[in-house]
């Protein structure tokens, strides 16, 4: 039977939840031989600074490309967590940047919470690179593709010459968790 | 194989994600070079080359395996080599273009163009032979697929796809996702924005679907915006227009068909480009679509349905725009301009740099800076480099596309309100009136409004009715009163309706919510707005991102916010505060939400006195509101306007400029002092602007009663202004100012010059809320008194002329000349007081108790910080009395309890102890007139006010 991975990435504009978005869709399906799909709002949801970005991995078809039972939520802010905590499936995941998400939502899901964005800023000197960092997180948690395939998708996404500085930033995520 | 290498190598001058290509070449390429080489066509196929013919070599290729999935490698690895091919041609083309070319703009046009074309041409293509993989033998006229996005972005197409009702939609969606897919793996991926929020199924949706989505109202822009953009791609072509005509031709302007689908798409634009224009412009990073681009097309699309244009790229739309508007002609040919260069700009962004739409600065190396402004055909120009000179030029561009889209949305919104449905709700001039307006019963005006606006709930453009209702008093009270008319339950439920608006248009709201405010004489209006206002905050709480959205509003239109938070009740304010401190995540807004809150601390922490000053104020400068936070800015436009006042050659402008200037240093003072600044900078700054005031002041109005009666005005030596009282003594925030104006002559018409000037500086002054006292003036019987007449005053036997004495002993001199300075210091203070000094301290002392007896000390109701025993009287006549014992001449300021210490060591402790007290005294009466009131009995329950910012100063209790 086919397995389907739902990872739903929500926070505002300009966290760079779409990059991150692309760099896992395309990590599962030209870097390792996995069906993907990515899809953005950027409708009326979209607005007022809001950003969600969805990815679908399977190793079948994937006839419905909207996540509906989430295995693991990204949330940035403490909107996103509070709007989207209740559509994580039962047992799930999510990842919360801790410096923006204070209240942690509860229900029948586990949570990982980490300053994210000051991490990066601490540890990289930027927080631009907190998406990486949260790439990094979700990896790590969800352990359905492999470090070379993202590092590959981060390389030919990231503009030409932070591909170290990305690629650190995305290590940095994982051993957030490596070390807890 | 030989050529692989040479086209890896040109591949790693583009930005990483053409690696991509590389990637599916590598695997699959050896597999199609046998299988061409086998069956006999490896010359039947452009591999090395641009094709002209690739649909046609697609299918050669697709046609030599039976196994689909060999195919699709196969076809996808030719589409790789042709989008790199055609890719490097474009880039060749526009570097000869550029270099030969004397409008660059033309070129980037036609590139755009081209490489647009040609990138349809050939996902079309790739996209065809898919499909014939996946669905062979597929009707034609069964379904169709349109582009509904910008033709030459290569980082996704944007597509809709229409199927007739009775097509097997299934198939045809399997066959859909399998080609999506694949476009995402080897290709660019496809959107399905449309299909995904319309209809049954994720890949398509049928017009039947469209039309129940669409018909009932207007809902999400983005989908129309699509709609109006669209062009079809392959398919069945008359099923495109005839989804035209049955779904996106209602948008369009069509005065026969129901006019609420263009009005909605109208308001829906203009909201967009409001939000636009609300969008700060990021410091460390370029986004021409964002920033431009976005902008440029929304209002483009407005007016393609105004004018029912078929035109669907931007050029072809400015085109035809010129000949519809020939007096806009040059106007359309700029925005041509700019989209040309912006479009250009983000191709080669995504060609160069990454797949990004927006661009941070520091992640552009100067090698790719370099390669960027050389690829649009810069050159550096002495210490200009090319990089530098392409920035600015986009910073114009970004500039004149929000300024020029201005005036494209003001045509829109004269058009809007022409065809809008409500027209005739608003509308009350004369002839255009409609009959039925009179007629209509009050309970209706509002209600029926909010009714009407349903259809187009999720649209954020409501400035039309907002603002014919704030400028038309009459329609204000209709509108009350037809709420009034209604019971209770109805009237809270058309409220509870208006504040829906809450998450689509907060800005709508708050203004609706102001204007009915305004109208506080009507008490209902009042409670309407306070319930509105109230729902309104706790819709904002609850709305993601609802402070971020308030400071967007802010960055644009901070005056809406402030006129909103000037009514806000009290009780609501902690509400409002709430929402404005909690976290945001785009450190873009960081900057303004300060500048927000900032605005909210001092509408909370402002006294009557202040706030009346402060609105008054950003009422005829609302751009002061942006600048809240930082005191060097305003005092640096401070001195501007009083370097201003002397450049100016009408006076009435000049003293125009002398007012804001003393305006906006009392602003600038008043806000330090609520946040702690301590008591003498306050006063020293405070003491320094109006003093330049008042001495400009004096000679701009020296200056015209010189004009007026043709003749020299008294020098200097002669005629002397003094502040007595609060200003004198370097003491803040006093609502009156209290002058002393001599002259040392007793010529008539000098002193009626010189009454002339000091009834002008009168007039004026009085224009800044400060009442000028003449206690002396009107003793004497006049505003400007003659020095002999003050002397034979003081000589006489008048019990109050020591009082009188005492202003005097405690008066600054702030026009006139040295010698005047010495004149009043030997004939009055020398001779009255000074030389007199057992007399004047006798009498201050017998002044003192008998204050003390009548006002006693502080009383548990308040206490009098001026007059109460041991107040800021006694102090300030204790120090007079040392003045007089000492034989001091210098004004009666903070300091001069330290400078008279070394004098009477005896008593320095006592000095001491007074010098702190008034230091305390004063900071509390500064703080109490800025937070609470202007008056001088300090209510107890503000206390706690006072406390929270008196600690922010740093003061300290004496003991």
């Amino acid at each position: 039977m086919s397995f389907r991975y739902e990872i739903r990435l929500s926070g505002a504009g300009g966290q760079g939840l779409i990059l991150i978005g692309k760099i896992i869709a395309e990590a599962a399906a030209i870097y390792e031989d996995k069906n993907a799909t990515q899809s953005q709002s950027y409708g009326p949801e979209a607005r007022g600074g809001a950003s969600r970005s969805e990815v679908i991995i399977s190793d079948g078809d994937i006839d419905y490309p909207k996540a509906t039972d989430i295995d693991l939520l990204l949330a940035m802010t403490q909107e996103a967590a509070d709007k989207y905590s209740g559509e994580i499936k039962p047992g799930g995941t999510i990842v919360m940047d801790t410096g923006f998400v204070h209240a942690p939502p509860e229900g029948d899901f586990t949570g990982h919470g980490f300053p994210i964005t000051n991490i990066a800023e601490e540890r990289i000197g930027k927080k631009i690179v907190a998406n990486l960092v949260a790439l990094g997180v979700i990896t790590e948690l969800a352990g359905i593709i492999s470090d070379e395939a993202v590092i590959n998708a981060i390389r030919a996404r990231v503009p030409k010459g932070t591909e170290e500085m990305n690629i650190k930033a995305f290590r940095t995520g994982q051993e957030l968790i490596r070390s807890t | 194989m030989d050529s692989l290498p040479a086209l890896e190598a040109r591949v790693a001058t583009l930005a990483n994600h053409h690696q991509k290509y590389i990637h599916v070449l590598k695997q699959h390429l050896d597999s199609l070079l046998d299988t061409l080489e086998s069956s006999g066509n490896l010359m039947k196929v452009h591999l090395w080359t641009s094709s002209s013919h690739v649909e046609e070599e697609m299918a050669i290729i697709v046609g030599l395996s039976d196994e689909p999935q060999v195919n699709v490698r196969h076809v996808s690895c030719y589409y790789a080599l042709q989008f790199l091919h055609m890719n490097f041609r474009h880039q060749d083309i526009l570097t000869m273009g550029i270099s030969s070319a004397n409008m660059v703009e033309t070129v980037y046009q036609q590139f755009m163009m081209n490489v647009g074309s040609d990138f349809r041409h050939l996902s079309k293509a790739y996209l065809k032979t898919l499909l014939d993989l996946y669905l062979p033998g597929w009707n034609r006229g069964d379904f169709f697929i349109c582009g509904v996005g910008t033709r030459a972005d290569q980082d996704d197409i944007d597509v809709g796809v229409v199927t007739k009702d009775d097509a097997d939609i299934t198939a045809i969606n399997q066959a859909l996702r399998d080609v999506s897919r694949d476009m995402m793996i080897y290709a660019t991926p496809l959107h399905h924005y449309l299909s995904e929020h319309i209809g049954e199924h994720l890949y398509s949706s049928t017009i039947s679907e469209y039309v129940t989505h669409l018909e009932p109202e207007i809902r999400d822009m983005v989908i129309i915006s699509e709609l109006i953009g669209s062009r079809f791609i392959l398919g069945g072509e008359s099923l495109f227009w005839e989804f035209h005509d049955q779904v996106t031709s209602r948008y369009y302007y069509d005065p026969e068909w129901d006019i609420r689908y263009h009005e909605g798409f109208l308001r829906g634009i203009l909201g967009e480009a409001r939000a636009q224009f609300l969008s700060p412009l990021a410091s460390d990073t370029i986004s021409p679509k964002q920033d431009g681009l976005r902008i440029i097309k929304a209002v483009l699309a407005a007016k393609k349905v105004i004018y029912g244009l078929e035109e669907v790229n931007a050029w072809d739309i400015i085109g035809a725009l010129q000949i519809k508007e020939p007096h806009h002609a040059s106007l359309y040919e700029t925005i041509s301009r700019i989209t040309s260069f912006l479009e250009i700009l983000k191709f080669q962004l995504q060609m160069y740099v990454a797949q990004e739409e927006a661009f941070r600065l520091e992640e552009i190396t100067p090698e790719l800076r370099l390669q960027l402004a050389d690829k649009l055909g810069y050159e550096a120009i002495g210490a200009v480099s090319a990089w530098d000179q392409l920035i600015i030029d986009y910073a114009r561009g970004v500039r004149e596309a929000r300024k020029f889209s201005e005036f494209i949305v003001d045509d829109i919104t004269t058009h809007l309100s022409s065809i809008s449905i409500f027209r005739g709700m608003f509308q009350r001039d004369g002839a255009q009136e409609p009959a039925d307006r009179a007629a209509r019963p009050a309970s209706s005006f509002a209600k029926e409004f909010i009714e009407g606006a349903r259809f187009f709930r999720g649209t954020r453009y409501w400035e039309d009715v907002l603002i014919r209702l704030a400028e038309d008093q009459e329609l204000q009270i209709g509108f009350i009163d037809s709420l009034e008319a209604l019971n209770e339950e109805s009237r809270n439920q058309v409220i509870d309706e208006y504040t829906e608006w809450a998450p689509h248009s907060p800005i709508s709201l708050m203004r609706l919510i102001t204007i009915l405010w305004k109208r506080q004489e009507n008490v209902l209006g009042d409670t309407v707005a306070a319930r509105m206002s109230h729902l309104f905050l706790e819709k904002l709480e609850q709305l993601p991102y609802g402070t971020e959205r308030l400071s967007k509003i802010f960055t644009r239109y901070p005056q809406y916010i402030h006129e909103f938070l000037e009514h806000l009740p009290e009780a609501d304010f902690a509400f409002f505060f709430r929402i404005m401190n909690r976290p945001i995540a785009d450190e873009n807004l960081e900057e303004p939400l300060q500048r927000l809150r900032s605005l909210c601390e001092v509408h909370e922490w402002s006294g009557h006195y202040f706030g009346r000053f402060f609105s008054r104020v950003i009422a005829s400068h609302p751009e002061y509101l942006n600048h809240l936070t930082d005191s060097q800015q305003l005092h640096e436009i401070a001195i501007g306007l009083l370097a201003q006042a002397d450049v100016y050659p009408l006076l009435n402008d000049q003293k125009r400029a002398l007012g804001e200037y003393y305006d906006l240093e009392f602003l600038r003072i008043g806000l330090g002092t609520m946040r702690g600044t301590d008591l003498r900078t306050t006063n020293s700054e405070f003491t320094e602007f109006c003093d330049n005031y008042m001495r400009k002041l004096y000679d701009v109005c020296l200056e015209e009663v010189r004009r007026e009666s043709d003749s020299e005005p008294p020098s200097t030596d002669r005629f002397a202004v003094l502040a007595a009282g609060g200003h004198a003594r370097e003491q803040a925030y006093d609502d009156d100012y209290d002058i002393i104006a001599l002259v040392d002559t007793d010529d008539e018409d000098v002193l009626r010059y010189a009454t002339r000037v000091m009834t002008k500086m009168n007039r004026e002054i009085l224009k800044r809320g400060l009442l000028p006292q003449y206690r002396l003036g009107e003793i004497l019987d006049g505003f400007v008194n003659p020095m002999s007449q003050v002397i034979a005053y003081l000589e006489s036997d008048d019990d109050e002329n020591f009082i009188d004495l005492s202003q005097l002993l405690g008066s600054r001199l702030i026009v006139g000349s040295e010698r005047m300075r010495t004149t009043i210091n030997s004939q009055i203070l020398d001779r009255f007081a000074i030389s007199r000094k057992r007399e004047y301290i006798t009498r201050m002392v017998v002044e003192v108790r008998n204050r003390q007896y009548i006002t006693g000390t502080c009383e548990e109701d308040g206490c009098n910080l001026k007059e109460a025993a041991g107040g800021l009287r006694d102090i300030e006549a204790v120090a007079l009395m040392l003045k007089a014992y000492l034989g001091i001449h210098a004004p009666l300021t903070q300091d001069l309890f330290h400078w008279i210490r070394p004098e009477l060591p005896v008593i320095a402790d006592e000095l001491d102890t007074l010098s702190a007290s008034l230091y305390y005294l004063r900071t509390i009466r500064d703080l109490y007139r800025i937070t609470v009131a202007a008056e001088d009995t300090i209510d107890p329950d503000y206390l706690t006010r006072i406390g929270t910012i008196f600690r922010r100063s740093g003061a300290v209790v004496p003991n």
